[in-house]
């Protein structure tokens, strides 16, 4: 792989082509970026609060919390599986190293997700859930969720193009990532052993330590965080050897 | 002089799709000397798009090798990238990224853009506005700003009305004649007699005749 300064500015253009693409397409534009995790989260508030009467003290915010985060790591992840076919037409025309192509969809679903963390910030101070010193430990857990997002996002995208069969695997995957990683229900409820067969997954983990930061003002253990971080990494290797393995093969893919 | 591309025994397979003769280009040897322009003619599937592919390292051959002096090999693509719902000046910034250029450089020579494509204030008009001839103008205006080591042509580029065709085709020829290293893949035997150093003759997947236009044209003809 052959990378230039100006493929970081490329990166940045074309995630910004996306994003003003988005709110082009909608006559509410970018307020759907904000309105799509809200209808969401009402629906599920419906279901287990209302109908269900699953929820109890503090549910919305605690279903909220999961939500939020599972959003950036779902929409990101899925997209990337497209990233390389998206840009089929342009690396069959000049040469691009295609570690770029999942970098911008990463890139632009940051850019939204920071929006609608700031929306959920004000959320939080508004409804109880103020400002504290744990806050500090935000930067943290951003950098290792996104480290997870990146590293999913990198294998995804450079394994779909070479087997498109795997992308139903990856849609069954993340619906049962979703179902298994505690967003509607505390994990923590669940026995042993299977509580801690539920914590291998990364997610489970992450949205574990962001409910004890906002809503317990507690700093989540190291060591999970640590685990999360190892784990992306690992997937994000894999994926980058791939994406590089395969630099030349790509545009040779037809479909 | 010196070679700044030389290909070595190369071969290109897409074993999939043909089954009788599965290699697409095989045993293709020839150098690319700075500051010629070198032409390619041959009928359609003979391999041509596959050699340019091959050249500007897009791909990478099956079989034999491909020396590089430079790393600055462009496939000339107009409206590479170009978006919709993007204004003019936006697309023109993109296009030239994936063309080689920096931002600054394309920020700085976006005037220079604005007057060739003739687009004037509506270069700040998303493009999904423009005609036709308006993204064409701007895709070329874009991609000659590019200034790759070694510039690969597939095909008369011609966009827009008479009198643009005219202008683009002028700065072609200039850019041809100059010091730029080139090769052209052309159906359009005029250019090829009159612009080219040097001519191949692609034929079936590997090189049937190589050397002075004349020659090489003549041989084809027949």
């Amino acid at each position: 792989m052959r990378f230039r300064k100006r493929h970081a500015e490329l990166v940045y253009h074309c995630a910004l082509s996306d994003l003003k693409r988005d709110s082009d397409q909608a006559y509410l534009g970018m307020l759907w970026w904000v309105l799509d995790p809200l209808i969401y989260l009402c629906t599920f508030y419906l279901i287990f609060e209302v109908i269900m009467q699953r929820g109890g003290p503090g549910f919305i915010h605690f279903l909220l919390t999961g939500l939020v985060f599972w959003r950036w790591f779902d929409s990101t992840v899925r997209l990337s599986a497209f990233s390389i076919k998206k840009y089929q037409g342009i690396i069959s025309q000049v040469y691009l190293p295609k570690l770029l192509l999942p970098l911008i969809t990463v890139t632009g679903n940051l850019m939204k997700f920071s929006l609608v963390l700031v929306l959920f910030a004000l959320f939080l101070t508004l409804s109880g859930h103020p400002p504290g010193s744990s806050w500090l430990a935000i930067p943290l857990l951003l950098l290792v969720q996104f480290v997870l997002v990146l590293g999913a996002s990198l294998l995804v995208a450079a394994i779909i193009p070479l087997i498109p069969d795997l992308m139903q695997l990856v849609n069954y995957g993340m619906t049962l990532m979703f179902f298994m990683s505690g967003i509607f229900f505390d994990l923590n409820s669940v026995d042993e052993p299977l509580r801690s067969v539920l914590y291998f997954n990364p997610m489970a983990v992450m949205l574990s330590a962001w409910r004890d930061l906002l809503l317990e003002a507690s700093i989540p253990p190291l060591a999970q965080l640590g685990y999360v971080l190892a784990f992306g990494l690992v997937l994000g290797a894999v994926g980058a050897w791939l994406l590089n393995r395969f630099d030349l093969h790509y545009p040779r893919l037809v479909n | 002089m010196s070679a700044l591309l030389s290909f070595e025994n190369v071969g290109l397979r897409y074993s999939r799709d043909r089954r009788d003769n599965p290699w697409t280009l095989q045993g293709v040897n020839f150098e690319v000397m700075k500051g010629e322009t070198l032409g390619v003619i041959g009928r359609n599937g003979a391999g041509k798009s596959s050699l340019l592919r091959l050249m500007s390292g897009l791909i990478a051959p099956d079989a034999g090798r491909i020396h590089r002096q430079t790393d600055s090999i462009l496939l000339l693509s107009i409206q590479l990238g170009f978006q919709p719902h993007l204004t003019g000046r936006e697309n023109a910034m993109i296009s030239g990224i994936l063309l080689g250029m920096h931002r600054a450089e394309v920020k700085a020579a976006m005037d220079d853009i604005v007057e060739f494509a003739e687009l004037g204030e509506q270069i700040d008009d998303p493009v999904r506005t423009y005609s036709a001839g308006m993204r064409g103008r701007l895709g070329f205006a874009v991609a000659c700003q590019a200034r790759p080591e070694v510039l690969l042509i597939d095909e008369a580029l011609s966009v827009g009305d008479r009198e643009f065709r005219a202008k683009s085709r002028q700065y072609m020829l200039e850019r041809l004649q100059s010091e730029q290293t080139a090769v052209v893949v052309s159906h359009d035997e005029k250019l090829i007699a009159t612009e080219c150093n040097r001519v191949i003759w692609l034929a079936n997947g590997g090189i049937k005749a190589c050397g002075a236009p004349e020659d090489v044209l003549e041989q084809y003809r027949r």
